[in-house]
């Protein structure tokens, strides 16, 4: 269950973000690594590949950065597990598939009640309070 | 999405015109002129199956592009542990396959070809009272027991594929209207009208409403229905017919120039 989870994961991301997120969420590096750490699981990459790919996942919220004092690298840490992201992603999804594919795809119990004339708003409330 | 089919098959039908144009004609237009007579009626039966025939492929491809695309983005959301209020409102409703996924926001819709299922979010089942909860359901099982989500994907591809057709565009939305109000009357009947109204109100003006503009028009249907109002008459209107009638004439352009260039060969 937990695998299924972390692919359906790993499938919501880029293919270089699903590497390098498989490689952490599946804990082949500490808690709190860096680019380098990461490098050392996957020495076909290139350095400032992984670094990019870090810096774009700290963006999309997937992983915590913290400067290391006195050096360049940063420390990164998980900030959500696959369960997590994947709830994330599906409460964003859920509203944006509903206003994607509402016209067609969907049968949405959708209305739109601004456009209506004030009298018929105040009726509608009334008739709809319990 | 739809803007950019019509400027497709736009440019594409402007390019078989004027290609076949340069190519056989002298004047535009009078393509029909340049055809030897005795070969026409072979020409444009072979030029119209042709046409028919791409038509046909492109509204299927366009209808199983749609499910598709909403199957394979439900697959994809988070399912929630089932709260206990959604059984008991899918029974009241008599609302069969119902499925609940995480999302904040309240929602509801039917999705599915051949085997359609209602799917809810979590947050619907806790925006609702049990009744609006029902209301929804019996709503939207109306639409999965006429197999809606196939149908609109139907009309909504052949509207796409027929674009310079416009009046064909008008009936899809008329009959998303229509079914629309259909599942209403399926859910006051059940739930009674007040849930119903309920429902829409509260749905209607959560923050991040998803109806549409062209949903806004059924929902004024909608809401002139549960208030017992007077639905109003909706013609075709003239221009429809009138752009319908060009559209259709350019087609038939098209087709003839292409019939003559079959023709010729």
């Amino acid at each position: 269950m937990a695998q299924k989870g972390l692919n359906r994961a790993l499938a919501l991301l880029g293919p270089l973000e699903a590497r390098i997120m498989r490689v952490i969420w599946s804990g082949e590096v500490d808690e709190r690594f860096t680019v380098r750490d990461i490098q050392q699981e996957m020495s076909e990459l290139a350095y400032t590949t992984i670094m990019t790919t870090a810096v774009r996942l700290a963006a999309k919220g997937l992983l915590h950065a913290r400067a290391i004092p006195q050096q360049k690298a940063h420390e990164y840490r998980v900030a959500l597990t696959p369960e997590e992201f994947l709830t994330r992603a599906s409460r964003q999804d859920v509203a944006q598939l509903v206003r994607r594919y509402g016209e067609a795809a969907l049968i949405a119990f959708a209305a739109r009640i601004d456009g209506l004339d004030p009298d018929q708003r105040t009726r509608l409330r009334e008739l709809g309070k319990p | 999405m739809k803007r950019y089919w019509v400027v497709i098959g736009g440019a594409a039908l402007l390019v078989l015109a004027c290609g076949s144009w340069l190519a056989t004609c002298r004047l535009p237009g009078t393509c029909a002129s340049m055809a030897p007579p005795l070969r026409w009626p072979f020409a444009i039966v072979l030029a119209g199956g042709a046409l028919f025939g791409a038509m046909t492929i492109a509204w299927v491809t366009r209808v199983v592009w749609i499910l598709a695309q909403g199957t394979r983005a439900v697959q994809r959301m988070q399912r929630a542990p089932t709260p206990a209020a959604l059984p008991i409102g899918a029974a009241r409703a008599g609302a069969r396959r119902v499925e609940c996924v995480t999302g904040e926001a309240p929602v509801a819709f039917c999705h599915g070809g051949f085997r359609p299922s209602i799917v809810v979010s979590a947050g619907l089942v806790r925006e609702l009272s049990p009744d609006e909860l029902v209301a929804v359901l019996a709503h939207e099982q109306h639409h999965l027991r006429r197999g809606d989500p196939l149908r609109r994907a139907m009309q909504q591809a052949m509207a796409e594929v027929l674009f310079w057709l416009p009046v064909v565009d008008w009936w899809a939305n008329r009959g998303r209207e229509a079914s629309e109000l259909a599942a209403d009357r399926a859910a006051i009947g059940r739930a009674g009208r007040s849930p119903l109204a309920g429902a829409l109100w509260k749905l209607g003006s959560y923050p991040e409403s998803f109806g549409t503009a062209a949903f806004a028009g059924a929902a004024e249907l909608r809401v002139a229905q549960v208030l017992g109002d007077d639905l109003p008459c909706q013609p075709v209107p003239v221009s429809l017919w009138v752009g319908s009638a060009a559209g259709g004439l350019i087609a038939l352009n098209s087709a003839w120039c292409v019939a003559h260039l079959f023709g010729s060969a």
